[in-house]
């Protein structure tokens, strides 16, 4: 159990993937208009997550890997098809928030790179708790500068008014805004790490090349381990 | 007219990158050198007029009449996985020049979002087959404006001494809010020159 | 055949097809289950704006027309007589299509309206969906041309008083046909 936790906490702090890993922010920077955008788009990547990670855990012995990347490619799609169906049917309002980033999930670096890196390679289990904590890691994230978005950018909070009209920054809601916080939030994590008596150099996961994932980062990382 | 208004919103005023949010990763990661990024232009612009073109096709042909929209997603991905490696066959088979410059950033293109965003968008915005392709290729184009001139952003980045815990990515991202400000200036300038 | 070359080539193939079924079926069933609620829920919402933009109205029954001749997606005359709603779209900003339902009562008199304009930026274009802009068209009978278009939003607005005036022409003709 003690191990499983672990697995939890790595994907929430350690190996976060937004910050530490520096994936998936295409959504991130999107979605964190507002609060209730960002909480909707965080539980649509856990669903998405745990059931992908769950089922290629499961056919890891199945699939010849010759064929396993349009193999997980598939399980994904349908997950987030699945996501996309049901929200459209019983959340309109919220679903037509996210727009196109939902269906976008498919291409989101940070679940094709768990299957990959993770759910292929462990059990059941294992793979459960890693796409929880992975996926609990980006909600926080998201959620978080939503909230600061929200409240600063257009002076209210799920809706609700916090801060009278005419004292807002504008900018915040706008692109420019979400560019300025994801790079402030990464810098004041460098300076807390720092202080800690951590290194820490914030890089795009694998260059930023999701597809060169399994690969590259997998060597790199048992090279850096030996 | 309708086509240079099509042209001219998606390069400047919804830039993918830079307004819209889409291929971020791409962007952030392959900014660095400037040969890179010519590279990964072309091979953007390419597949992503293609992919808009193949895609209608295959929406209008096949989905529509079998009541298959509901696999939309499903199958434009799995659609531009298997156009990205044609693309590299025939291109590595005929082509070597051309696959000498832009091989290398293919495989990495299936997953960028700006590609099956734009494939999407197409289907929702109710675009016809040149519009289809048109919006592909402008889509692709903004996508080439911005990684460029982020890349001289970079360089010029290189030289600044920013505090240390804003060293690397942060200021990047930093710069990239200014470059995204900087097209705010074009919002309603469309209008006025299409209108 | 040999096991190697089953494992080569017939094995990725199989297994890559089996997935591709199971997953097919999965997501036709789901969508037999939500497809309905969708439907449902979109012609629930039609129903809330029909009503919205015709104050006190209640049921509504569609009218038989030529709604690509007269420029509109779909009219409708209210059980009780109190008056029409005409629903028709414009291409706005961008190529994004801008849809306005417009409440008119039986003197041909503007009671309501509503645009939906998700289509067009944010901030900019989506001004011509506001009831600052909106409540201009209120009251006014016959031909929208008295209502400016708004400066910086000129298509979306636009879009919004052809969709306007589409909807007074096709009015004049439902009810020039009784």
């Amino acid at each position: 159990m003690k191990e499983k936790m672990k697995i939890l906490l790595n994907g929430m702090f350690k190996e976060n993937p937004v910050l530490i890993l520096a994936l998936g922010c295409c959504s991130v920077l999107a979605v964190s208009v507002s609060v209730s955008g960002g909480l909707g788009m965080g539980a649509a990547l856990t669903f998405v997550l745990v059931c992908s990670n769950v089922v290629i855990s499961l056919l890891r012995n199945i699939i010849p890997s010759k064929v396993r990347i349009p193999c997980y490619i598939v399980v994904i799609a349908t997950f987030v098809t699945l996501v996309e169906m049901l929200m459209e049917a019983y959340l309109k309002s919220l679903y037509d928030s996210l727009g196109v980033f939902l269906s976008l999930i498919v291409v989101n670096c940070i679940v094709l790179g768990r299957a990959e890196m993770f759910a292929s390679k462990r059990g059941v289990a294992d793979s459960f708790f890693d796409g929880l904590g992975m996926g609990i890691g980006y909600t926080m994230v998201i959620t978080g500068m939503s909230v600061i978005r929200e409240l600063f950018g257009s002076g209210t909070l799920l809706g609700y008014r916090i801060i009278p009209e005419g004292y807002q920054l504008g900018i915040l809601t706008q692109a420019p805004g979400g560019f300025f916080l994801f790079g402030c939030a990464m810098a004041i994590l460098v300076a807390a790490m720092a202080k800690k008596g951590k290194k820490f150099e914030p890089k795009m996961g694998c260059d930023g090349n999701c597809a060169a994932c399994h690969s590259n980062c997998d060597d790199r990382k048992e090279a850096e381990a030996k | 007219m309708k086509y240079m208004l099509i042209l001219f919103t998606l390069v400047f005023t919804e830039n993918y990158v830079l307004v819209q949010f889409l291929g971020i990763c791409p962007f952030l990661g392959v900014s660095q050198k400037f040969s890179s990024c010519i590279g990964m232009s072309g091979a953007v612009i390419f597949v992503m007029t293609l992919a808009s073109a193949v895609t209608w096709g295959i929406y209008q042909a096949l989905m529509i009449p079998f009541g298959l929209e509901f696999m939309r997603t499903i199958i434009f991905i799995l659609v531009i996985a298997a156009l990205v490696q044609l693309v590299e066959i025939t291109l590595k088979k005929f082509m070597p020049p051309l696959y000498k410059a832009l091989g290398v950033y293919l495989p990495l293109i299936t997953t960028n979002c700006a590609v099956l965003a734009v494939t999407i968008l197409n289907i929702d915005k109710s675009y016809g087959f040149l519009e289809s392709c048109v919006s592909g290729f402008s889509a692709g184009l903004g996508f080439s404006l911005a990684l460029i001139l982020f890349c001289g952003v970079r360089k010029s980045l290189e030289r600044a001494h920013p505090p240390k815990c804003f060293e690397g990515l942060p200021i990047s991202l930093i710069a990239a809010a200014f470059t995204s400000m900087t097209f705010m200036g074009f919002t309603g300038m469309a209008e006025n020159m299409f209108g | 055949m040999s096991r190697e070359a089953f494992n080569e080539y017939i094995k990725p193939f199989v297994v890559l097809v089996c997935i591709c079924l199971v997953v097919s079926f999965l997501l036709a069933f789901t969508n037999s289950v939500t497809a309905p609620i969708i439907a449902e829920n979109a012609r629930l919402e039609a129903i809330r704006t029909r009503q919205k933009v015709l104050p006190g109205s209640l049921d509504f029954e569609e009218i038989d027309c030529d709604t690509q001749a007269l420029d509109i997606d779909s009219a409708y005359r209210e059980t009780n007589g109190m008056g029409y709603v005409i629903t028709s779209s414009h291409v706005g900003y961008g190529g994004g299509e801008v849809t306005v339902t417009v409440g008119i009562d039986n003197d041909g008199k503007v009671v309501g309206i509503s645009a939906d304009v998700s289509s067009q930026t944010k901030g900019i274009g989506s001004k011509a969906g506001e009831s600052s802009y909106l409540d201009k068209y209120m009251g006014i009978s016959g031909s929208a041309d008295g209502v400016d278009t708004i400066a910086t939003a000129t298509r979306s607005s636009t879009a919004v008083r052809q969709s306007v005036t589409a909807a007074l022409n096709a009015f004049n003709t439902i009810k020039g046909g009784n």
